[in-house]
């Protein structure tokens, strides 16, 4: 077997398509190195202007929380650049993305970073295909398969050789790529080389080893099954592209279908006519309980009126969210229809141990959450009340006893005092084991993918005529 | 003989290849209508890039190709009108029927008007089955693919037809059938070029006989000559002699 | 005899299972993916058509709404991302648009961002590019080292006529397999009664297919070239799948990047910054305005005026500034597509997107008829408030419409792709055709 191993890589070490590849492979990742230092600066220097200075915030009302610019980057970008890079906060736990704050940049083609999950995904998981598609058709085609196999070598030892060569000759040139790119980073950004970074790379690259693991056993199986190796090519290709593109649009699009989320327009529609009964039917009852003597007093008039306000308020979120919750169940079950590629499944493993997918998003959201309590305990010591900011206000007046009262949303105070006792928000990124636990149902799927092949591939093999 | 029954004649031709190797040394050789002339030789003697050169595949160093008194340099799509030429182990294209192929090269070499009969008529010449007319070439057997690619020399109908090796891997029997062929051929009046390493064929079929080395041709002989020469012995002994070029 | 050879070529290429399979894969693509598109665009055009009824706005506030592209079925481009809703007051004039949702909605819809989209486009990009590298990557070698090339080349035929041939036939297949995916697409579209195509659409159509035909000819030419140079079918393929890999793949994408951080843009900070700046000139004045109109009760004519114009001179102040970083954005965009000179898969984009009116040219051109629409109208429309109260109540708010571009015009702009795909084709063929006269073909 080490014979068979050695000379499939002496074979694969010299032909073109490796010289090709690790050429690629350093350009490319030296090209993601260098990027991703300058973007890194750049979004880390915006971070560091807009947290400076001992009191951030002018006042209590409103705050706003930045987003810490994620040194893992470079691993997987997952959609991180376009995400609102700062929300504001709310008293009783509202907040929202900023709009101000997305991403300006809407004139380039949208077309994925250039990230390490990028390269292997879709450059590596190629070449996988080129080293591997005429490991069997070939050799059948040139006469070698039965000249080796009749020597005294059993079928599983040469597929498992050819195997675990295909898989060396891809390996050499991603580590070659890898550590050339760290290199730079290293010595641009020392910062972000800690040992966390270490180890999220070291992840990564066991990940992509069984990614592209998969994709040997895949080439494998094909060249057993089809004779001529140009065929077993075009049909390898053909299934790139289902793994790559067509199954990852296509759940895109069915999800819309399937979801059945109303669309941004039926949703805009539905605001209005739901603003008016939710939300003013109850201001504008007021003036008939009063009329039909139910609120006598003044005060009873105004405490019903900031019931109403705080009860349309809570309606009116509850409606924004339950949109957002819909459009995020949509992505969801994107997400899951896509996960029938293992390209999908490598892509969101490597999201999550580079926290920049939609759990990168969600551990953020949940960092928010739970600030959001001390800054309400903050607000309320000072201030002595919890008023949140609304999308919505209201004056109008109502007669009790043949006296006109105004009435109006009430506005939180703005405390300007003394703020050096202001807890400041720092984000707790979630850990690597953290990371890993997300990523685990992606693993195993690309486990199983490949235990699926790797039998599939021996026992068509096994099985096939050697003529 | 006559000058007018000269079909092929080599003068003076030589080829050195850009990487330096001498692959033909000053040969000289003339083949009439009627004839056959068969070049022995080892592997890179030489043999097959004579018949390159006679077909314009490749340009000779010094010297000149004649086809039909056609210099092949000069003009050598006048000239391949003169010449028909089977291949050693000619795949064809395996998609297409013997008869499509058939049809295919017979256009190229400008028969343009034949009937399916013409070419059922020459592939039962070459004695092909006849379920095979209309079967795809990829499914065919080495003797089948030559017997196919000698019609297509038939079919071309000319005056010289250039063999490079083509008995090479036939079975016994097969290559006698393509032997008779070639008689046939001949007796027609072809003038007919073949290299091979079947000396014993070569001294049954070939009217001359030339023995090549390292690119040159060192010796020739007649039918007549040889029937007192052991040809075997001659080109054993110059095969085992020292080489040509120290 | 040419005609001998281009039939056998073209036979041969219909019997062929990588001609079968490919032309199999397309068509599915090509049908699927329109009639998701059309399924889409059907949503978006209803979306649309309700919006513009029941969501009117007022006159103070007025919205417009961009209309979907119907060539976007054919051409997604940016149709979908762009937005669909501006909303124009005195205060603003967008910089961009934004979904019907407005801003509220703007940040979820990114949770789907990662799911590009099929097209008819990506079809001719993506799959019959390749299926061009596979037809004609075996068009020489094989032949060669299948003994043919010597037994063809026998013949009376001048080599050039060999080759011609074959480009002509493998031209043949290669534009019928493009002609049987667009009709496809095209008739699906046709049977929807939804969709209505005016004249100058099918002319946009037939341009489309012409560009489609131009970047796969390139394609052929390039494949044929290396068939020719290279003697083992297997390297060859080897080679010009490596050759797509970096024109449709690499390449593009490292153009972007490079742009991408070449320039420094400003960030939202220095933006705000720079439009406080702009108007700085008038804040003074503008605070007192706004102090005694709103504040005092000072409610005369005058008054109301000034504060008007200073309201609106700096919405448009603030609009220069967002002009000014939007075409920031459009060099950096314009940069990309320079670097990219020589892919022909970018500017086969481009030009797919101009036509189907669903690249930035087309979005630009709303915007810019949108601030135009702001300066003359809108702004007439609010004037009358200060002038003649009654004539505004009674005024209607006036429509909006901006010029579309001719079909001329469009292609005019694509003129320089489309002669530098010609180039690049011509160029190959022209190698091709030189290595094939001196190939060593024993």
């Amino acid at each position: 077997m080490k014979t068979i191993i050695k000379r499939e890589l002496l074979d694969h070490l010299q032909s073109i398509q490796f010289i090709v590849l690790l050429v690629f492979s350093i350009t490319l990742f030296s090209a993601n190195g260098i990027i991703f230092a300058k973007k890194f600066r750049q979004v880390d220097s915006t971070f560091q202007q807009r947290t400076a200075g001992s009191q951030p915030h002018p006042d209590t009302q409103i705050i706003f929380l930045f987003r810490q610019s994620n040194p893992y980057l470079f691993l997987a970008e997952g959609g991180d650049l376009d995400r609102p890079s700062a929300y504001f906060l709310m008293a009783k736990g509202y907040f929202s993305a900023s709009s101000a704050f997305l991403s300006r940049d809407y004139k380039l083609p949208d077309i994925p970073k250039l990230d390490w999950s990028f390269i292997i995904k879709t450059i590596f998981s190629l070449y996988v295909i080129l080293l591997g598609y005429a490991a069997v058709s070939g050799e059948k085609e040139e006469g070698t398969l039965r000249l080796v196999l009749s020597n005294p070598v059993g079928r599983v030892r040469f597929l498992a050789g050819k195997y675990i060569a295909i898989l060396c000759a891809a390996l050499v040139p991603l580590l070659a790529g890898c550590l050339v790119s760290s290199v730079i980073l290293a010595i641009v950004l020392p910062q972000i080389l800690t040992f966390d970074t270490v180890s999220r790379i070291l992840f990564l690259l066991l990940l992509s080893a069984a990614y592209l693991s998969l994709f040997a056993f895949l080439s494998l199986l094909v060249s057993s099954l089809i004779r001529r190796s140009s065929i077993a090519l075009l049909v390898l290709l053909a299934v790139w592209v289902v793994f790559i593109v067509l199954i990852p649009d296509i759940s895109g699009i069915l999800a819309q279908k399937l979801a059945k989320v109303p669309s941004d327009y039926q949703t805009a529609k539905n605001l209005g006519p739901f603003v008016q009964k939710e939300v003013w039917d109850k201001i504008n009852g007021i003036q008939a309980r009063i009329d039909r003597g139910e609120l006598r007093t003044e005060e009873a008039v105004k405490a019903e009126a900031e019931k109403a306000y705080e009860s349309g308020q809570e309606k009116l979120r509850f409606y924004e969210k339950n949109y957002e919750d819909s459009v995020a169940q949509r992505a969801r079950l994107a997400r899951d229809l896509s996960r029938l590629s293992p390209i999908a499944l490598f892509q969101y493993a490597a999201d999550d141990i580079a926290l920049s997918g939609i759990h990168g998003e969600e551990e953020f959201l949940k960092n928010i959450s739970s600030y959001s309590k001390i800054y309400d305990a903050y607000v309320m010591k000072k201030t002595g009340k919890l008023i949140s900011q609304s999308n919505w206000m209201f004056s109008s007046s109502v007669k009790v006893d043949g006296k006109s009262i105004d009435l109006h949303s009430p506005q939180p105070e703005a405390y300007r005092g003394d703020m050096s006792d202001f807890p400041k928000f720092v984000e707790r990124p979630a850990r690597l084991s953290e990371a890993v636990r997300y990523a685990l149902g992606d693993i195993a799927g690309l486990l199983v993918w490949n235990i699926l092949l790797a039998g599939l591939a021996f026992s068509m093999f096994l099985r096939s005529d050697v003529r | 003989m006559s000058k007018q029954n000269l079909i092929l004649k080599a003068d003076d031709l030589s080829k050195r290849y850009e990487d330096g190797v001498l692959a033909l040394d000053h040969l000289n050789l003339e083949v009439r209508a009627g004839e056959v002339y068969c070049l022995l030789g080892a592997n890179c003697a030489g043999k097959t890039t004579a018949i390159n050169l006679f077909l314009n595949f490749i340009p000779p160093t010094t010297g000149t190709c004649y086809i039909n008194g056609i210099d092949v340099t000069k003009d050598p799509l006048e000239a391949k009108k003169y010449v028909a030429f089977v291949s050693e182990n000619v795949m064809l294209y395996g998609n297409f029927t013997a008869r499509q192929n058939l049809d295919f090269f017979a256009k190229l070499g400008g028969k343009t008007a034949l009937s399916k009969d013409a070419y059922y008529q020459v592939m039962r010449r070459v004695s092909l089955q006849e379920k095979a007319f209309e079967q795809r070439v990829k499914t065919f057997s080495k003797g089948m693919r030559q017997k196919l690619g000698i019609s297509i020399a038939i079919i071309k109908d000319a005056p010289a037809i250039l063999l490079d090796e083509p008995t090479s891997g036939l079975d016994p029997k097969a290559a006698e059938e393509f032997l008779e062929i070639l008689q046939e051929l001949k007796s027609e009046g072809k003038a007919i070029f073949m290299s091979t390493h079947d000396i014993f064929r070569a001294k049954e079929i070939g009217d001359r006989v030339g023995i090549m080395k390292e690119g040159r041709l060192v010796l020739e002989r007649t039918r007549e000559e040889l029937q007192f020469e052991d040809l075997i012995k001659i080109y054993i002994d110059y095969m085992k002699s020292e080489p040509l070029t120290a | 005899m040419i005609g001998t050879i281009v039939k056998r070529e073209i036979l041969d290429y219909l019997k062929s299972a990588k001609f079968q399979i490919g032309l199999v894969v397309t068509l599915v693509i090509a049908v699927v993916a329109t009639a998701i598109n059309i399924q889409d665009f059907k949503l978006r055009q209803q979306d649309y058509t309700a919006a513009r009824e029941e969501m009117k706005g007022n006159k103070y506030e007025v919205l417009i709404y961009r209309p979907p592209q119907v060539l976007s079925v054919l051409v997604q481009g940016k149709d979908r991302v762009l937005g669909s809703k501006a909303s124009l007051t005195t205060l603003t004039i967008p910089d961009r648009l934004t979904g019907y949702m407005g801003s509220r909605g703007a940040e979820r819809q990114r949770s789907l961002s990662g799911f590009g989209s099929v097209d008819f486009a990506f079809v001719v990009r993506v799959i019959l590019s390749l299926m061009v590298v596979f037809l004609a990557y075996n068009a020489v070698s094989e032949e060669k080292s299948f003994g043919t090339l010597k037994l063809a080349l026998a013949n009376p035929v001048p080599r050039h006529h060999l080759l011609l041939g074959k480009g002509l036939a493998g031209l043949a297949i290669v534009l019928g397999s493009l002609f049987i995916a667009s009709t496809a697409s095209v008739l699906l579209m046709l049977v929807q009664p939804f969709i209505v195509l005016a004249g100058s659409d099918v002319m946009r159509i037939l341009n489309l297919v012409a560009a489609s035909a131009l970047y796969l000819i390139a394609f052929y030419a390039l494949s044929l070239f290396v068939s020719v140079l290279v003697n083992r079918p297997s390297t060859a393929l080897m080679i010009l799948l490596q050759l797509w890999i970096i024109l449709v793949v690499i390449y593009p994408h490292l153009g972007v990047d490079i742009a991408e951080n070449f320039f420094r843009l400003p960030g939202d900070r220095e933006l705000s910054a720079m439009k406080q700046a702009a108007f700085q000139p008038y804040e003074a004045e503008f605070n007192k305005v706004r102090d005694a109109y709103r504040y005092k009760g000072d409610r005369s004519p005058e008054t109301g005026r000034r504060y008007f114009e200073l309201q609106a001179l700096e919405s448009q102040k603030s609009h220069e500034v967002d002009l000014d970083f939007g075409r920031q954005l459009t060099r950096q965009m314009r940069l990309a597509q320079n670097l990219c000179l020589l892919s022909p898969a970018v500017l086969f984009d481009r030009m797919a997107n101009r036509y189907a009116r669903t690249g930035l040219d087309e979005y630009e051109r709303f915007m810019q008829g949108l601030a135009r629409y702001w300066q003359t109208k809108y702004l007439g429309l609010q004037k009358l408030r200060y002038e003649d109260l009654k004539a505004y109540q009674k005024a209607e708010v006036p429509a909006f419409d901006y010029p579309t571009e001719r079909t001329a015009e469009a292609w005019i702009a694509t003129i320089p792709q489309g002669l530098i795909l010609c180039l690049m084709s011509l160029i190959l063929f022209v190698l091709a055709y030189a290595a094939f006269l001196k190939k060593d073909v024993r």
